[in-house]
């Protein structure tokens, strides 16, 4: 067999399943292939071989005792260390939690577990999902597998890094503005922002309460869907947690999607963000597949993407500023510049600034729940540029460019980012599918078709291949 | 738009947070308060006595 | 902690009152640095605020 580590999960469920791949063996492939890249890459902030091997070995016993549990038994799955761990530091990348060890797993982890998967290790993240990439913190950054001297983005930087280089098969990501699209658009995955309230944030350290979510990060649309049907369900754990019927995610994987009608954001990514000249070429002609699949396009126009930021930015900068107050008050020096500084920006917003970021929300939720009504699919890019060099991501930008991902944490709407080509230096583009609430299938049926009518998902970073 | 800010007024809103910033902080976030205030403003627009925030308390909901 | 004047918090807040006003209300600005201070406590990463967002009807 080629190298395991580049099958995406559905290829390595069928082998497994058959028993033709071990999922020792795939373990130990992964962990070869981490040891010799993430010296560079530095996508672990800390890989747990004796655990992940234990795992593979109960899963590999489980299997030939007939006793396969699903698509991700036996997988490789890393976690962004923002999500608790039993027995396991858990930092958020950060000197504060250094030697922090929760007693429980956090309940999505619970679920990968209950599902068989191995899990690898923590992956780096931004510190406290928002300081990054900073090199004053607990461990380096993540570096991106198509060229290390750049940036994955963030805030799930080694979850970004770790799927594309295949020292993992799938990762667990946290997405608060943006944090599992930019890093999966980066770096040429598929990755979803499930609707608010589907997967549980329970055990996972907030950065904002009312915009974090959980979601998974993959090598394809497919793969994401396979994650979510382990990780979705009503948790009484977490306050906002949704009680809805869970669909069968993959149940669009495959088909036509021949009638759907895809509003695109032309607003967004040529004016109110505008994206570089290659990023545009790329969505048109990801627009002109699209066409070809047979869907219908048309353009659709929402409230200005800078209305969606204002609301975004404030109440996620009043909201980490409220967790980390004492911290910032007591001991700023233990946290990195970058998390430091964005942090304390929440410190200058009011608290009729706060409430009028949520009645904002809700004006502009409604607002694109009208025009939803018109579509089955939003689409913009996922990112307007391809990764920038890693010492060059501005401080403040989040703060002074619009993000092209907040509207739809402030809306709460599904997002999936999926790899639309590369640019010309060789790095991933990407484009962004925005669903119906709860509607995630629709997105993971359109990314699917995409990705098969194209070829990008047969290249992986050069870094990574096989030595 | 309301005047711009002076340092001394915004030394006192620092100050009341409880930060201590270095002078190099206090002059980066001085110089990005206007930011704060553009993003403060766009919040603002006519709405009724009804509307809603979009966070709702919920009890039973913890 | 330094005290933030009253007349300062006014004017950040775009509001403004007559002179007696504003002592009238420097009197209570104590009680009310005492009540936010109360709503402080050493909790956890963890601990959830107990509003919920709900944006869309079910």
């Amino acid at each position: 067999m080629s190298d395991p580590t580049f099958l995406t999960i559905a290829e390595a469920a069928k082998l497994i399943k058959a028993r033709k791949l071990s999922p020792v063996e795939l373990a130990q492939a992964c962990i070869a292939k981490t040891k010799r890249l993430d010296n560079v890459l530095c996508a672990y902030v800390e890989l747990t071989e004796d655990i992940a091997l234990a795992a593979a070995r109960t899963a590999e016993a489980e299997i030939a005792a007939g006793g396969w549990k699903g698509p991700l038994h036996g997988i490789p799955i890393g976690l962004k260390d923002i999500y608790d761990t039993a027995g396991t530091r858990t930092t958020g990348h950060s000197r504060l939690l250094a030697t922090r060890v929760p007693d429980e797993d956090a309940t999505t982890v619970t679920k990968l577990r209950q599902a068989g998967s191995v899990i690898t290790g923590k992956l780096g993240t931004f510190e406290f999902a928002i300081g990054g990439p900073s090199f004053d913190i607990l461990t380096p950054p993540a570096r991106n597998p198509w060229n290390p001297d750049h940036t994955t983005g963030g805030s799930s930087s080694g979850s970004g890094a770790a799927v594309a280089a295949g020292l993992v098969l799938g990762a667990m990501g946290t997405d608060t503005g943006g944090s599992i699209r930019g890093p999966s658009a980066l770096c040429g995955l598929a990755g979803i922002k499930p609707t608010y309230g589907l997967l549980s944030r329970k055990g996972i350290l907030p950065l904002s309460q009312s915009l974090d979510h959980a979601g998974p990060m993959c090598w394809t649309s497919e793969d994401c869907a396979l994650m979510m049907q382990a990780l979705a369900g009503h948790d009484p754990g977490d306050p906002a947690s949704a009680r809805v019927p869970i669909p069968d995610y993959a149940a669009e994987i495959g088909k036509p999607v021949q009638g759907l009608r895809i509003g695109v954001i032309r607003h967004f990514h040529e004016t109110d963000n505008p994206a570089t000249p290659e990023v545009l070429a790329a969505l048109e002609e990801a627009i002109r597949v699209l066409g070809g699949l047979g869907c219908e396009v048309v353009d659709v126009t929402l409230p200005p993407l800078a209305d969606f930021a204002a609301v975004g930015v404030t109440i996620m900068a009043s909201e980490a500023f409220a967790i980390h107050e004492k911290t910032l008050q007591a001991s700023p020096e233990l946290y990195g510049e970058f998390g430091r500084d964005r942090i304390t920006m929440g410190a200058f917003f009011t608290a009729a600034d706060y409430v009028a970021a949520g009645y904002k929300r809700r004006e502009l939720a409604a607002k694109v729940a009208e025009v939803m009504k018109t579509v089955d699919v939003l689409m913009t890019v996922g990112s307007p540029f391809p990764a920038q060099p890693i010492d060059a991501v501005p401080k403040y930008l989040f703060f002074r460019t619009p993000s092209l991902t907040m509207p739809f944490n402030v809306t709460g709407l599904p997002a999936l980012c999926v790899a639309m080509g590369f640019s010309s230096t060789g790095l991933p583009l990407s484009m962004q599918l925005v669903g119906k609430a709860f509607a995630e299938p629709v997105l993971f049926g359109l990314g699917d078709a995409y990705e098969k009518a194209t070829p990008w998902k047969s290249r992986r970073p050069a870094m990574a291949l096989a030595a | 738009m309301p005047d711009p800010i002076t340092k001394e007024a915004f030394a006192a809103i620092v100050a009341d947070r409880g930060l201590t910033l270095s002078p190099e902080r206090f002059e980066e976030f001085y110089a990005l308060y206007p930011l704060v205030r553009e993003i403060r403003a766009r919040l603002r627009n006519p709405r009724g006595y009804d509307a809603e925030p979009a966070s709702i308390f919920s009890p039973g909901a913890f | 902690m330094a005290d933030l004047s009253v007349d300062r918090q006014l004017a950040a807040a775009g509001l403004k009152l007559p002179p007696g006003d504003v002592e009238k209300l420097a009197a209570l600005a104590a009680d009310l640095a005492a009540a936010a201070a109360t709503v402080r406590r050493d909790w956890s990463y963890l601990t959830e605020p107990v509003q919920a967002l709900r944006l869309w009807k079910k």
